[in-house]
């Protein structure tokens, strides 16, 4: 099983580049304030443009 | 111009915006990517069928062997994977992390060349496959040039996505770019080493590793080619979409976190279940067995996960068809990743090996999982991609919804009864040591079963259609709509 003198270290590899990742993630502070993360991403899109872009409004020359 | 621009904003101001490129996202190949997961849907559903049918009336090969189930099987597996996941997949992570880094993707031109790079690779393997080139390897046919231009337009792929995260506005990267980010890197490495080959010609090559080596190569790709692009991937759509149809966070985002990280760390490892009871080592088989009992833990937290995300709201699972197909999406994930996990056990395997209720475990993976989850966002982008509020026809979501769920129960069941059967089948012993029934006995009790999964086909086959339809009539309607990029303008 010669195969697997290159699968195990391209897995432990893999595994401590994985290692290296989440480590850089933990230090950088990714994680941190991870409540708030959560519901960012239904904040401050332009879901409500998407009402308007079908109805186009009166629009005050001077804005 | 005024120096702060509120949002909502005006009909007038979007225009402006979209004057100006630097001020949208680049969501015109996340349309193309949209349109194509559905066209390409279509086409490996059709050929599913057609295979079926084959199984179930061998007549239909017609003596012709473009026509024949050997050479179309693998049509349909990587039509299904690659071209129908695939796409779904770009779309939605060039949607996904524009939305959740602000910014457009870092460079439109490597974008445009993985779209067109990778509809190449598809119609070359829907003209070589039937042809008759193949590298013989499951998920992995592809011959050498056509997996080198796979290379080449993934790398591309890769370098649009990290160097979108690279040029971000938010800190924080949200969990399903991680998700994304372990999909491509993942299936960069195993595509390359899967694919190393010695050629002999243009379309003929022999594989740079050798028997139970090369088992053990192509099933450490196979495995985590499920666990990176079947699953990986997808449950990037499910951390983004589930919570933006729901309008709800995701149930624990802290949760999130832990299950990419576990199974990151333990997928690697599962694949030898793949290869049970061969020349592979037992030890190697054992492991197998182990990493793929450990991965259930993981899976059932994500899953758990996401079906919580609706806690509080399970009134839309009744009025919302898309919350529809996300949340039966991660049920079949639930029962794909309790089944898995069971079959890897030896005991169960040896009954289980070889039989259709592999051909059962996944399709309930493929056109539960991964299907139903696709086509959820699929519903969600699609309308947004044309500056539609919604798809033409709500109705008709509901009707596909209902039509592909009992497509895959009759599917499922038909496979998982015919699979057990045909494992008993070949196990049972006369008293004097004899086999009990020969294999054409097996095939024979097997033909009610094929008719049967044959018109589940069809029915997930008509709700695609259905699917088709109404994307066509909602593209139609609208107009295509770069959407405008908010905290541009929030800091303009």
């Amino acid at each position: 099983m010669d195969i697997l003198f290159l699968l195990v270290p391209l897995s432990v590899l893999l595994a401590l580049g994985v290692m290296g990742v989440l480590a850089w993630a933990v230090w950088s502070g990714q994680f941190e304030e991870l409540d708030s993360e959560g519901e960012r991403i239904l904040m401050g899109e332009s879901e409500t443009s998407l009402i308007h872009i079908n109805k186009p409004i009166a629009v005050d020359q001077h804005t | 111009m005024t120096a702060v621009l509120p949002i909502p904003v005006t009909y007038a101001q979007e225009r402006i915006w979209a004057a100006s490129k630097a001020t949208v996202y680049n969501d015109k190949v996340v349309r193309q990517f949209s349109i194509m997961a559905v066209v390409w849907g279509v086409v490996t559903m059709l050929v599913g069928v057609f295979i079926a049918a084959q199984m179930a009336w061998p007549e239909l090969n017609f003596g012709i062997s473009w026509l024949s189930f050997g050479r179309l099987r693998p049509l349909h597996t990587n039509a299904g994977i690659f071209a129908f996941g695939g796409c779904a997949l770009f779309a939605t992570s060039y949607y996904v992390v524009q939305r959740t880094c602000q910014t457009r993707i870092i460079s439109d031109k490597l974008a445009a060349f993985h779209f067109w790079g990778w509809q190449a690779v598809i119609v070359a393997a829907a003209i070589s496959l039937p042809m008759g080139y193949t590298r013989g390897k499951e998920y992995a046919e592809l011959e050498w040039p056509i997996a080198l231009l796979i290379a080449v337009v993934w790398v591309a792929y890769a370098i649009a996505f990290f160097g979108t995260i690279g040029i971000r506005k938010v800190r924080h990267i949200y969990v399903a770019n991680w998700f994304y980010g372990a999909f491509i890197i993942a299936v960069a490495m195993l595509h390359i080493v899967n694919a190393a080959v010695v050629p002999a010609g243009w379309m003929k090559s022999y594989s740079a590793y050798a028997g139970v080596q090369d088992a053990m190569v192509q099933w450490w790709y196979g495995h985590n080619a499920v666990g990176f692009l079947l699953t990986a991937g997808f449950l990037g759509i499910v951390y983004y979409f589930i919570p933006k149809q729901a309008e709800r966070p995701v149930y624990s985002y802290r949760l999130s976190i832990v299950h990419f990280w576990a199974l990151i760390f333990t997928y690697m490892w599962a694949g030898p279940h793949h290869l049970h009871y061969t020349a592979l080592p037992d030890w190697a088989q054992s492991l197998g067995v182990v990493f793929s009992l450990i991965l259930l833990a993981p899976s059932w937290g994500g899953m758990i996960n996401g079906v919580m995300t609706l806690s509080g709201a399970w009134h839309k699972l009744r009025d919302d068809p898309i919350i529809r197909f996300m949340i039966v999406a991660l049920s079949f994930y639930g029962i794909a990743t309790f089944e898995g996990p069971m079959l890897s056990i030896k005991t169960v395997n040896a009954l289980s090996h070889y039989t259709d209720w592999n051909i059962a475990h996944v399709h309930g993976g493929t056109l539960g999982w991964v299907g139903f989850i696709s086509m959820g966002a699929l519903y969600y982008l699609v309308p947004r991609m044309f500056g539609q509020t919604k798809m033409h026809s709500v109705p008709a979501i509901e009707l596909h919804f209902w039509v592909a769920t009992v497509g895959i129960v009759l599917y499922i069941a038909a496979m998982w009864i015919a699979g057990v059967m045909q494992g008993l089948m070949w196990r049972a012993i006369n008293p004097d040591g004899s086999l009990t029934y020969t294999f054409v006995e097996s095939v024979k009790a097997t033909f009610p079963f094929y008719v049967v999964r044959f018109f589940g086909g069809i029915l997930y086959l008509t709700g695609m259609l259905v699917m088709a339809w109404n994307v066509f009539m909602t593209a139609r309607a609208g107009k295509p709509f770069d959407a405008p990029i908010p905290s541009v303008a929030a800091h303009a």
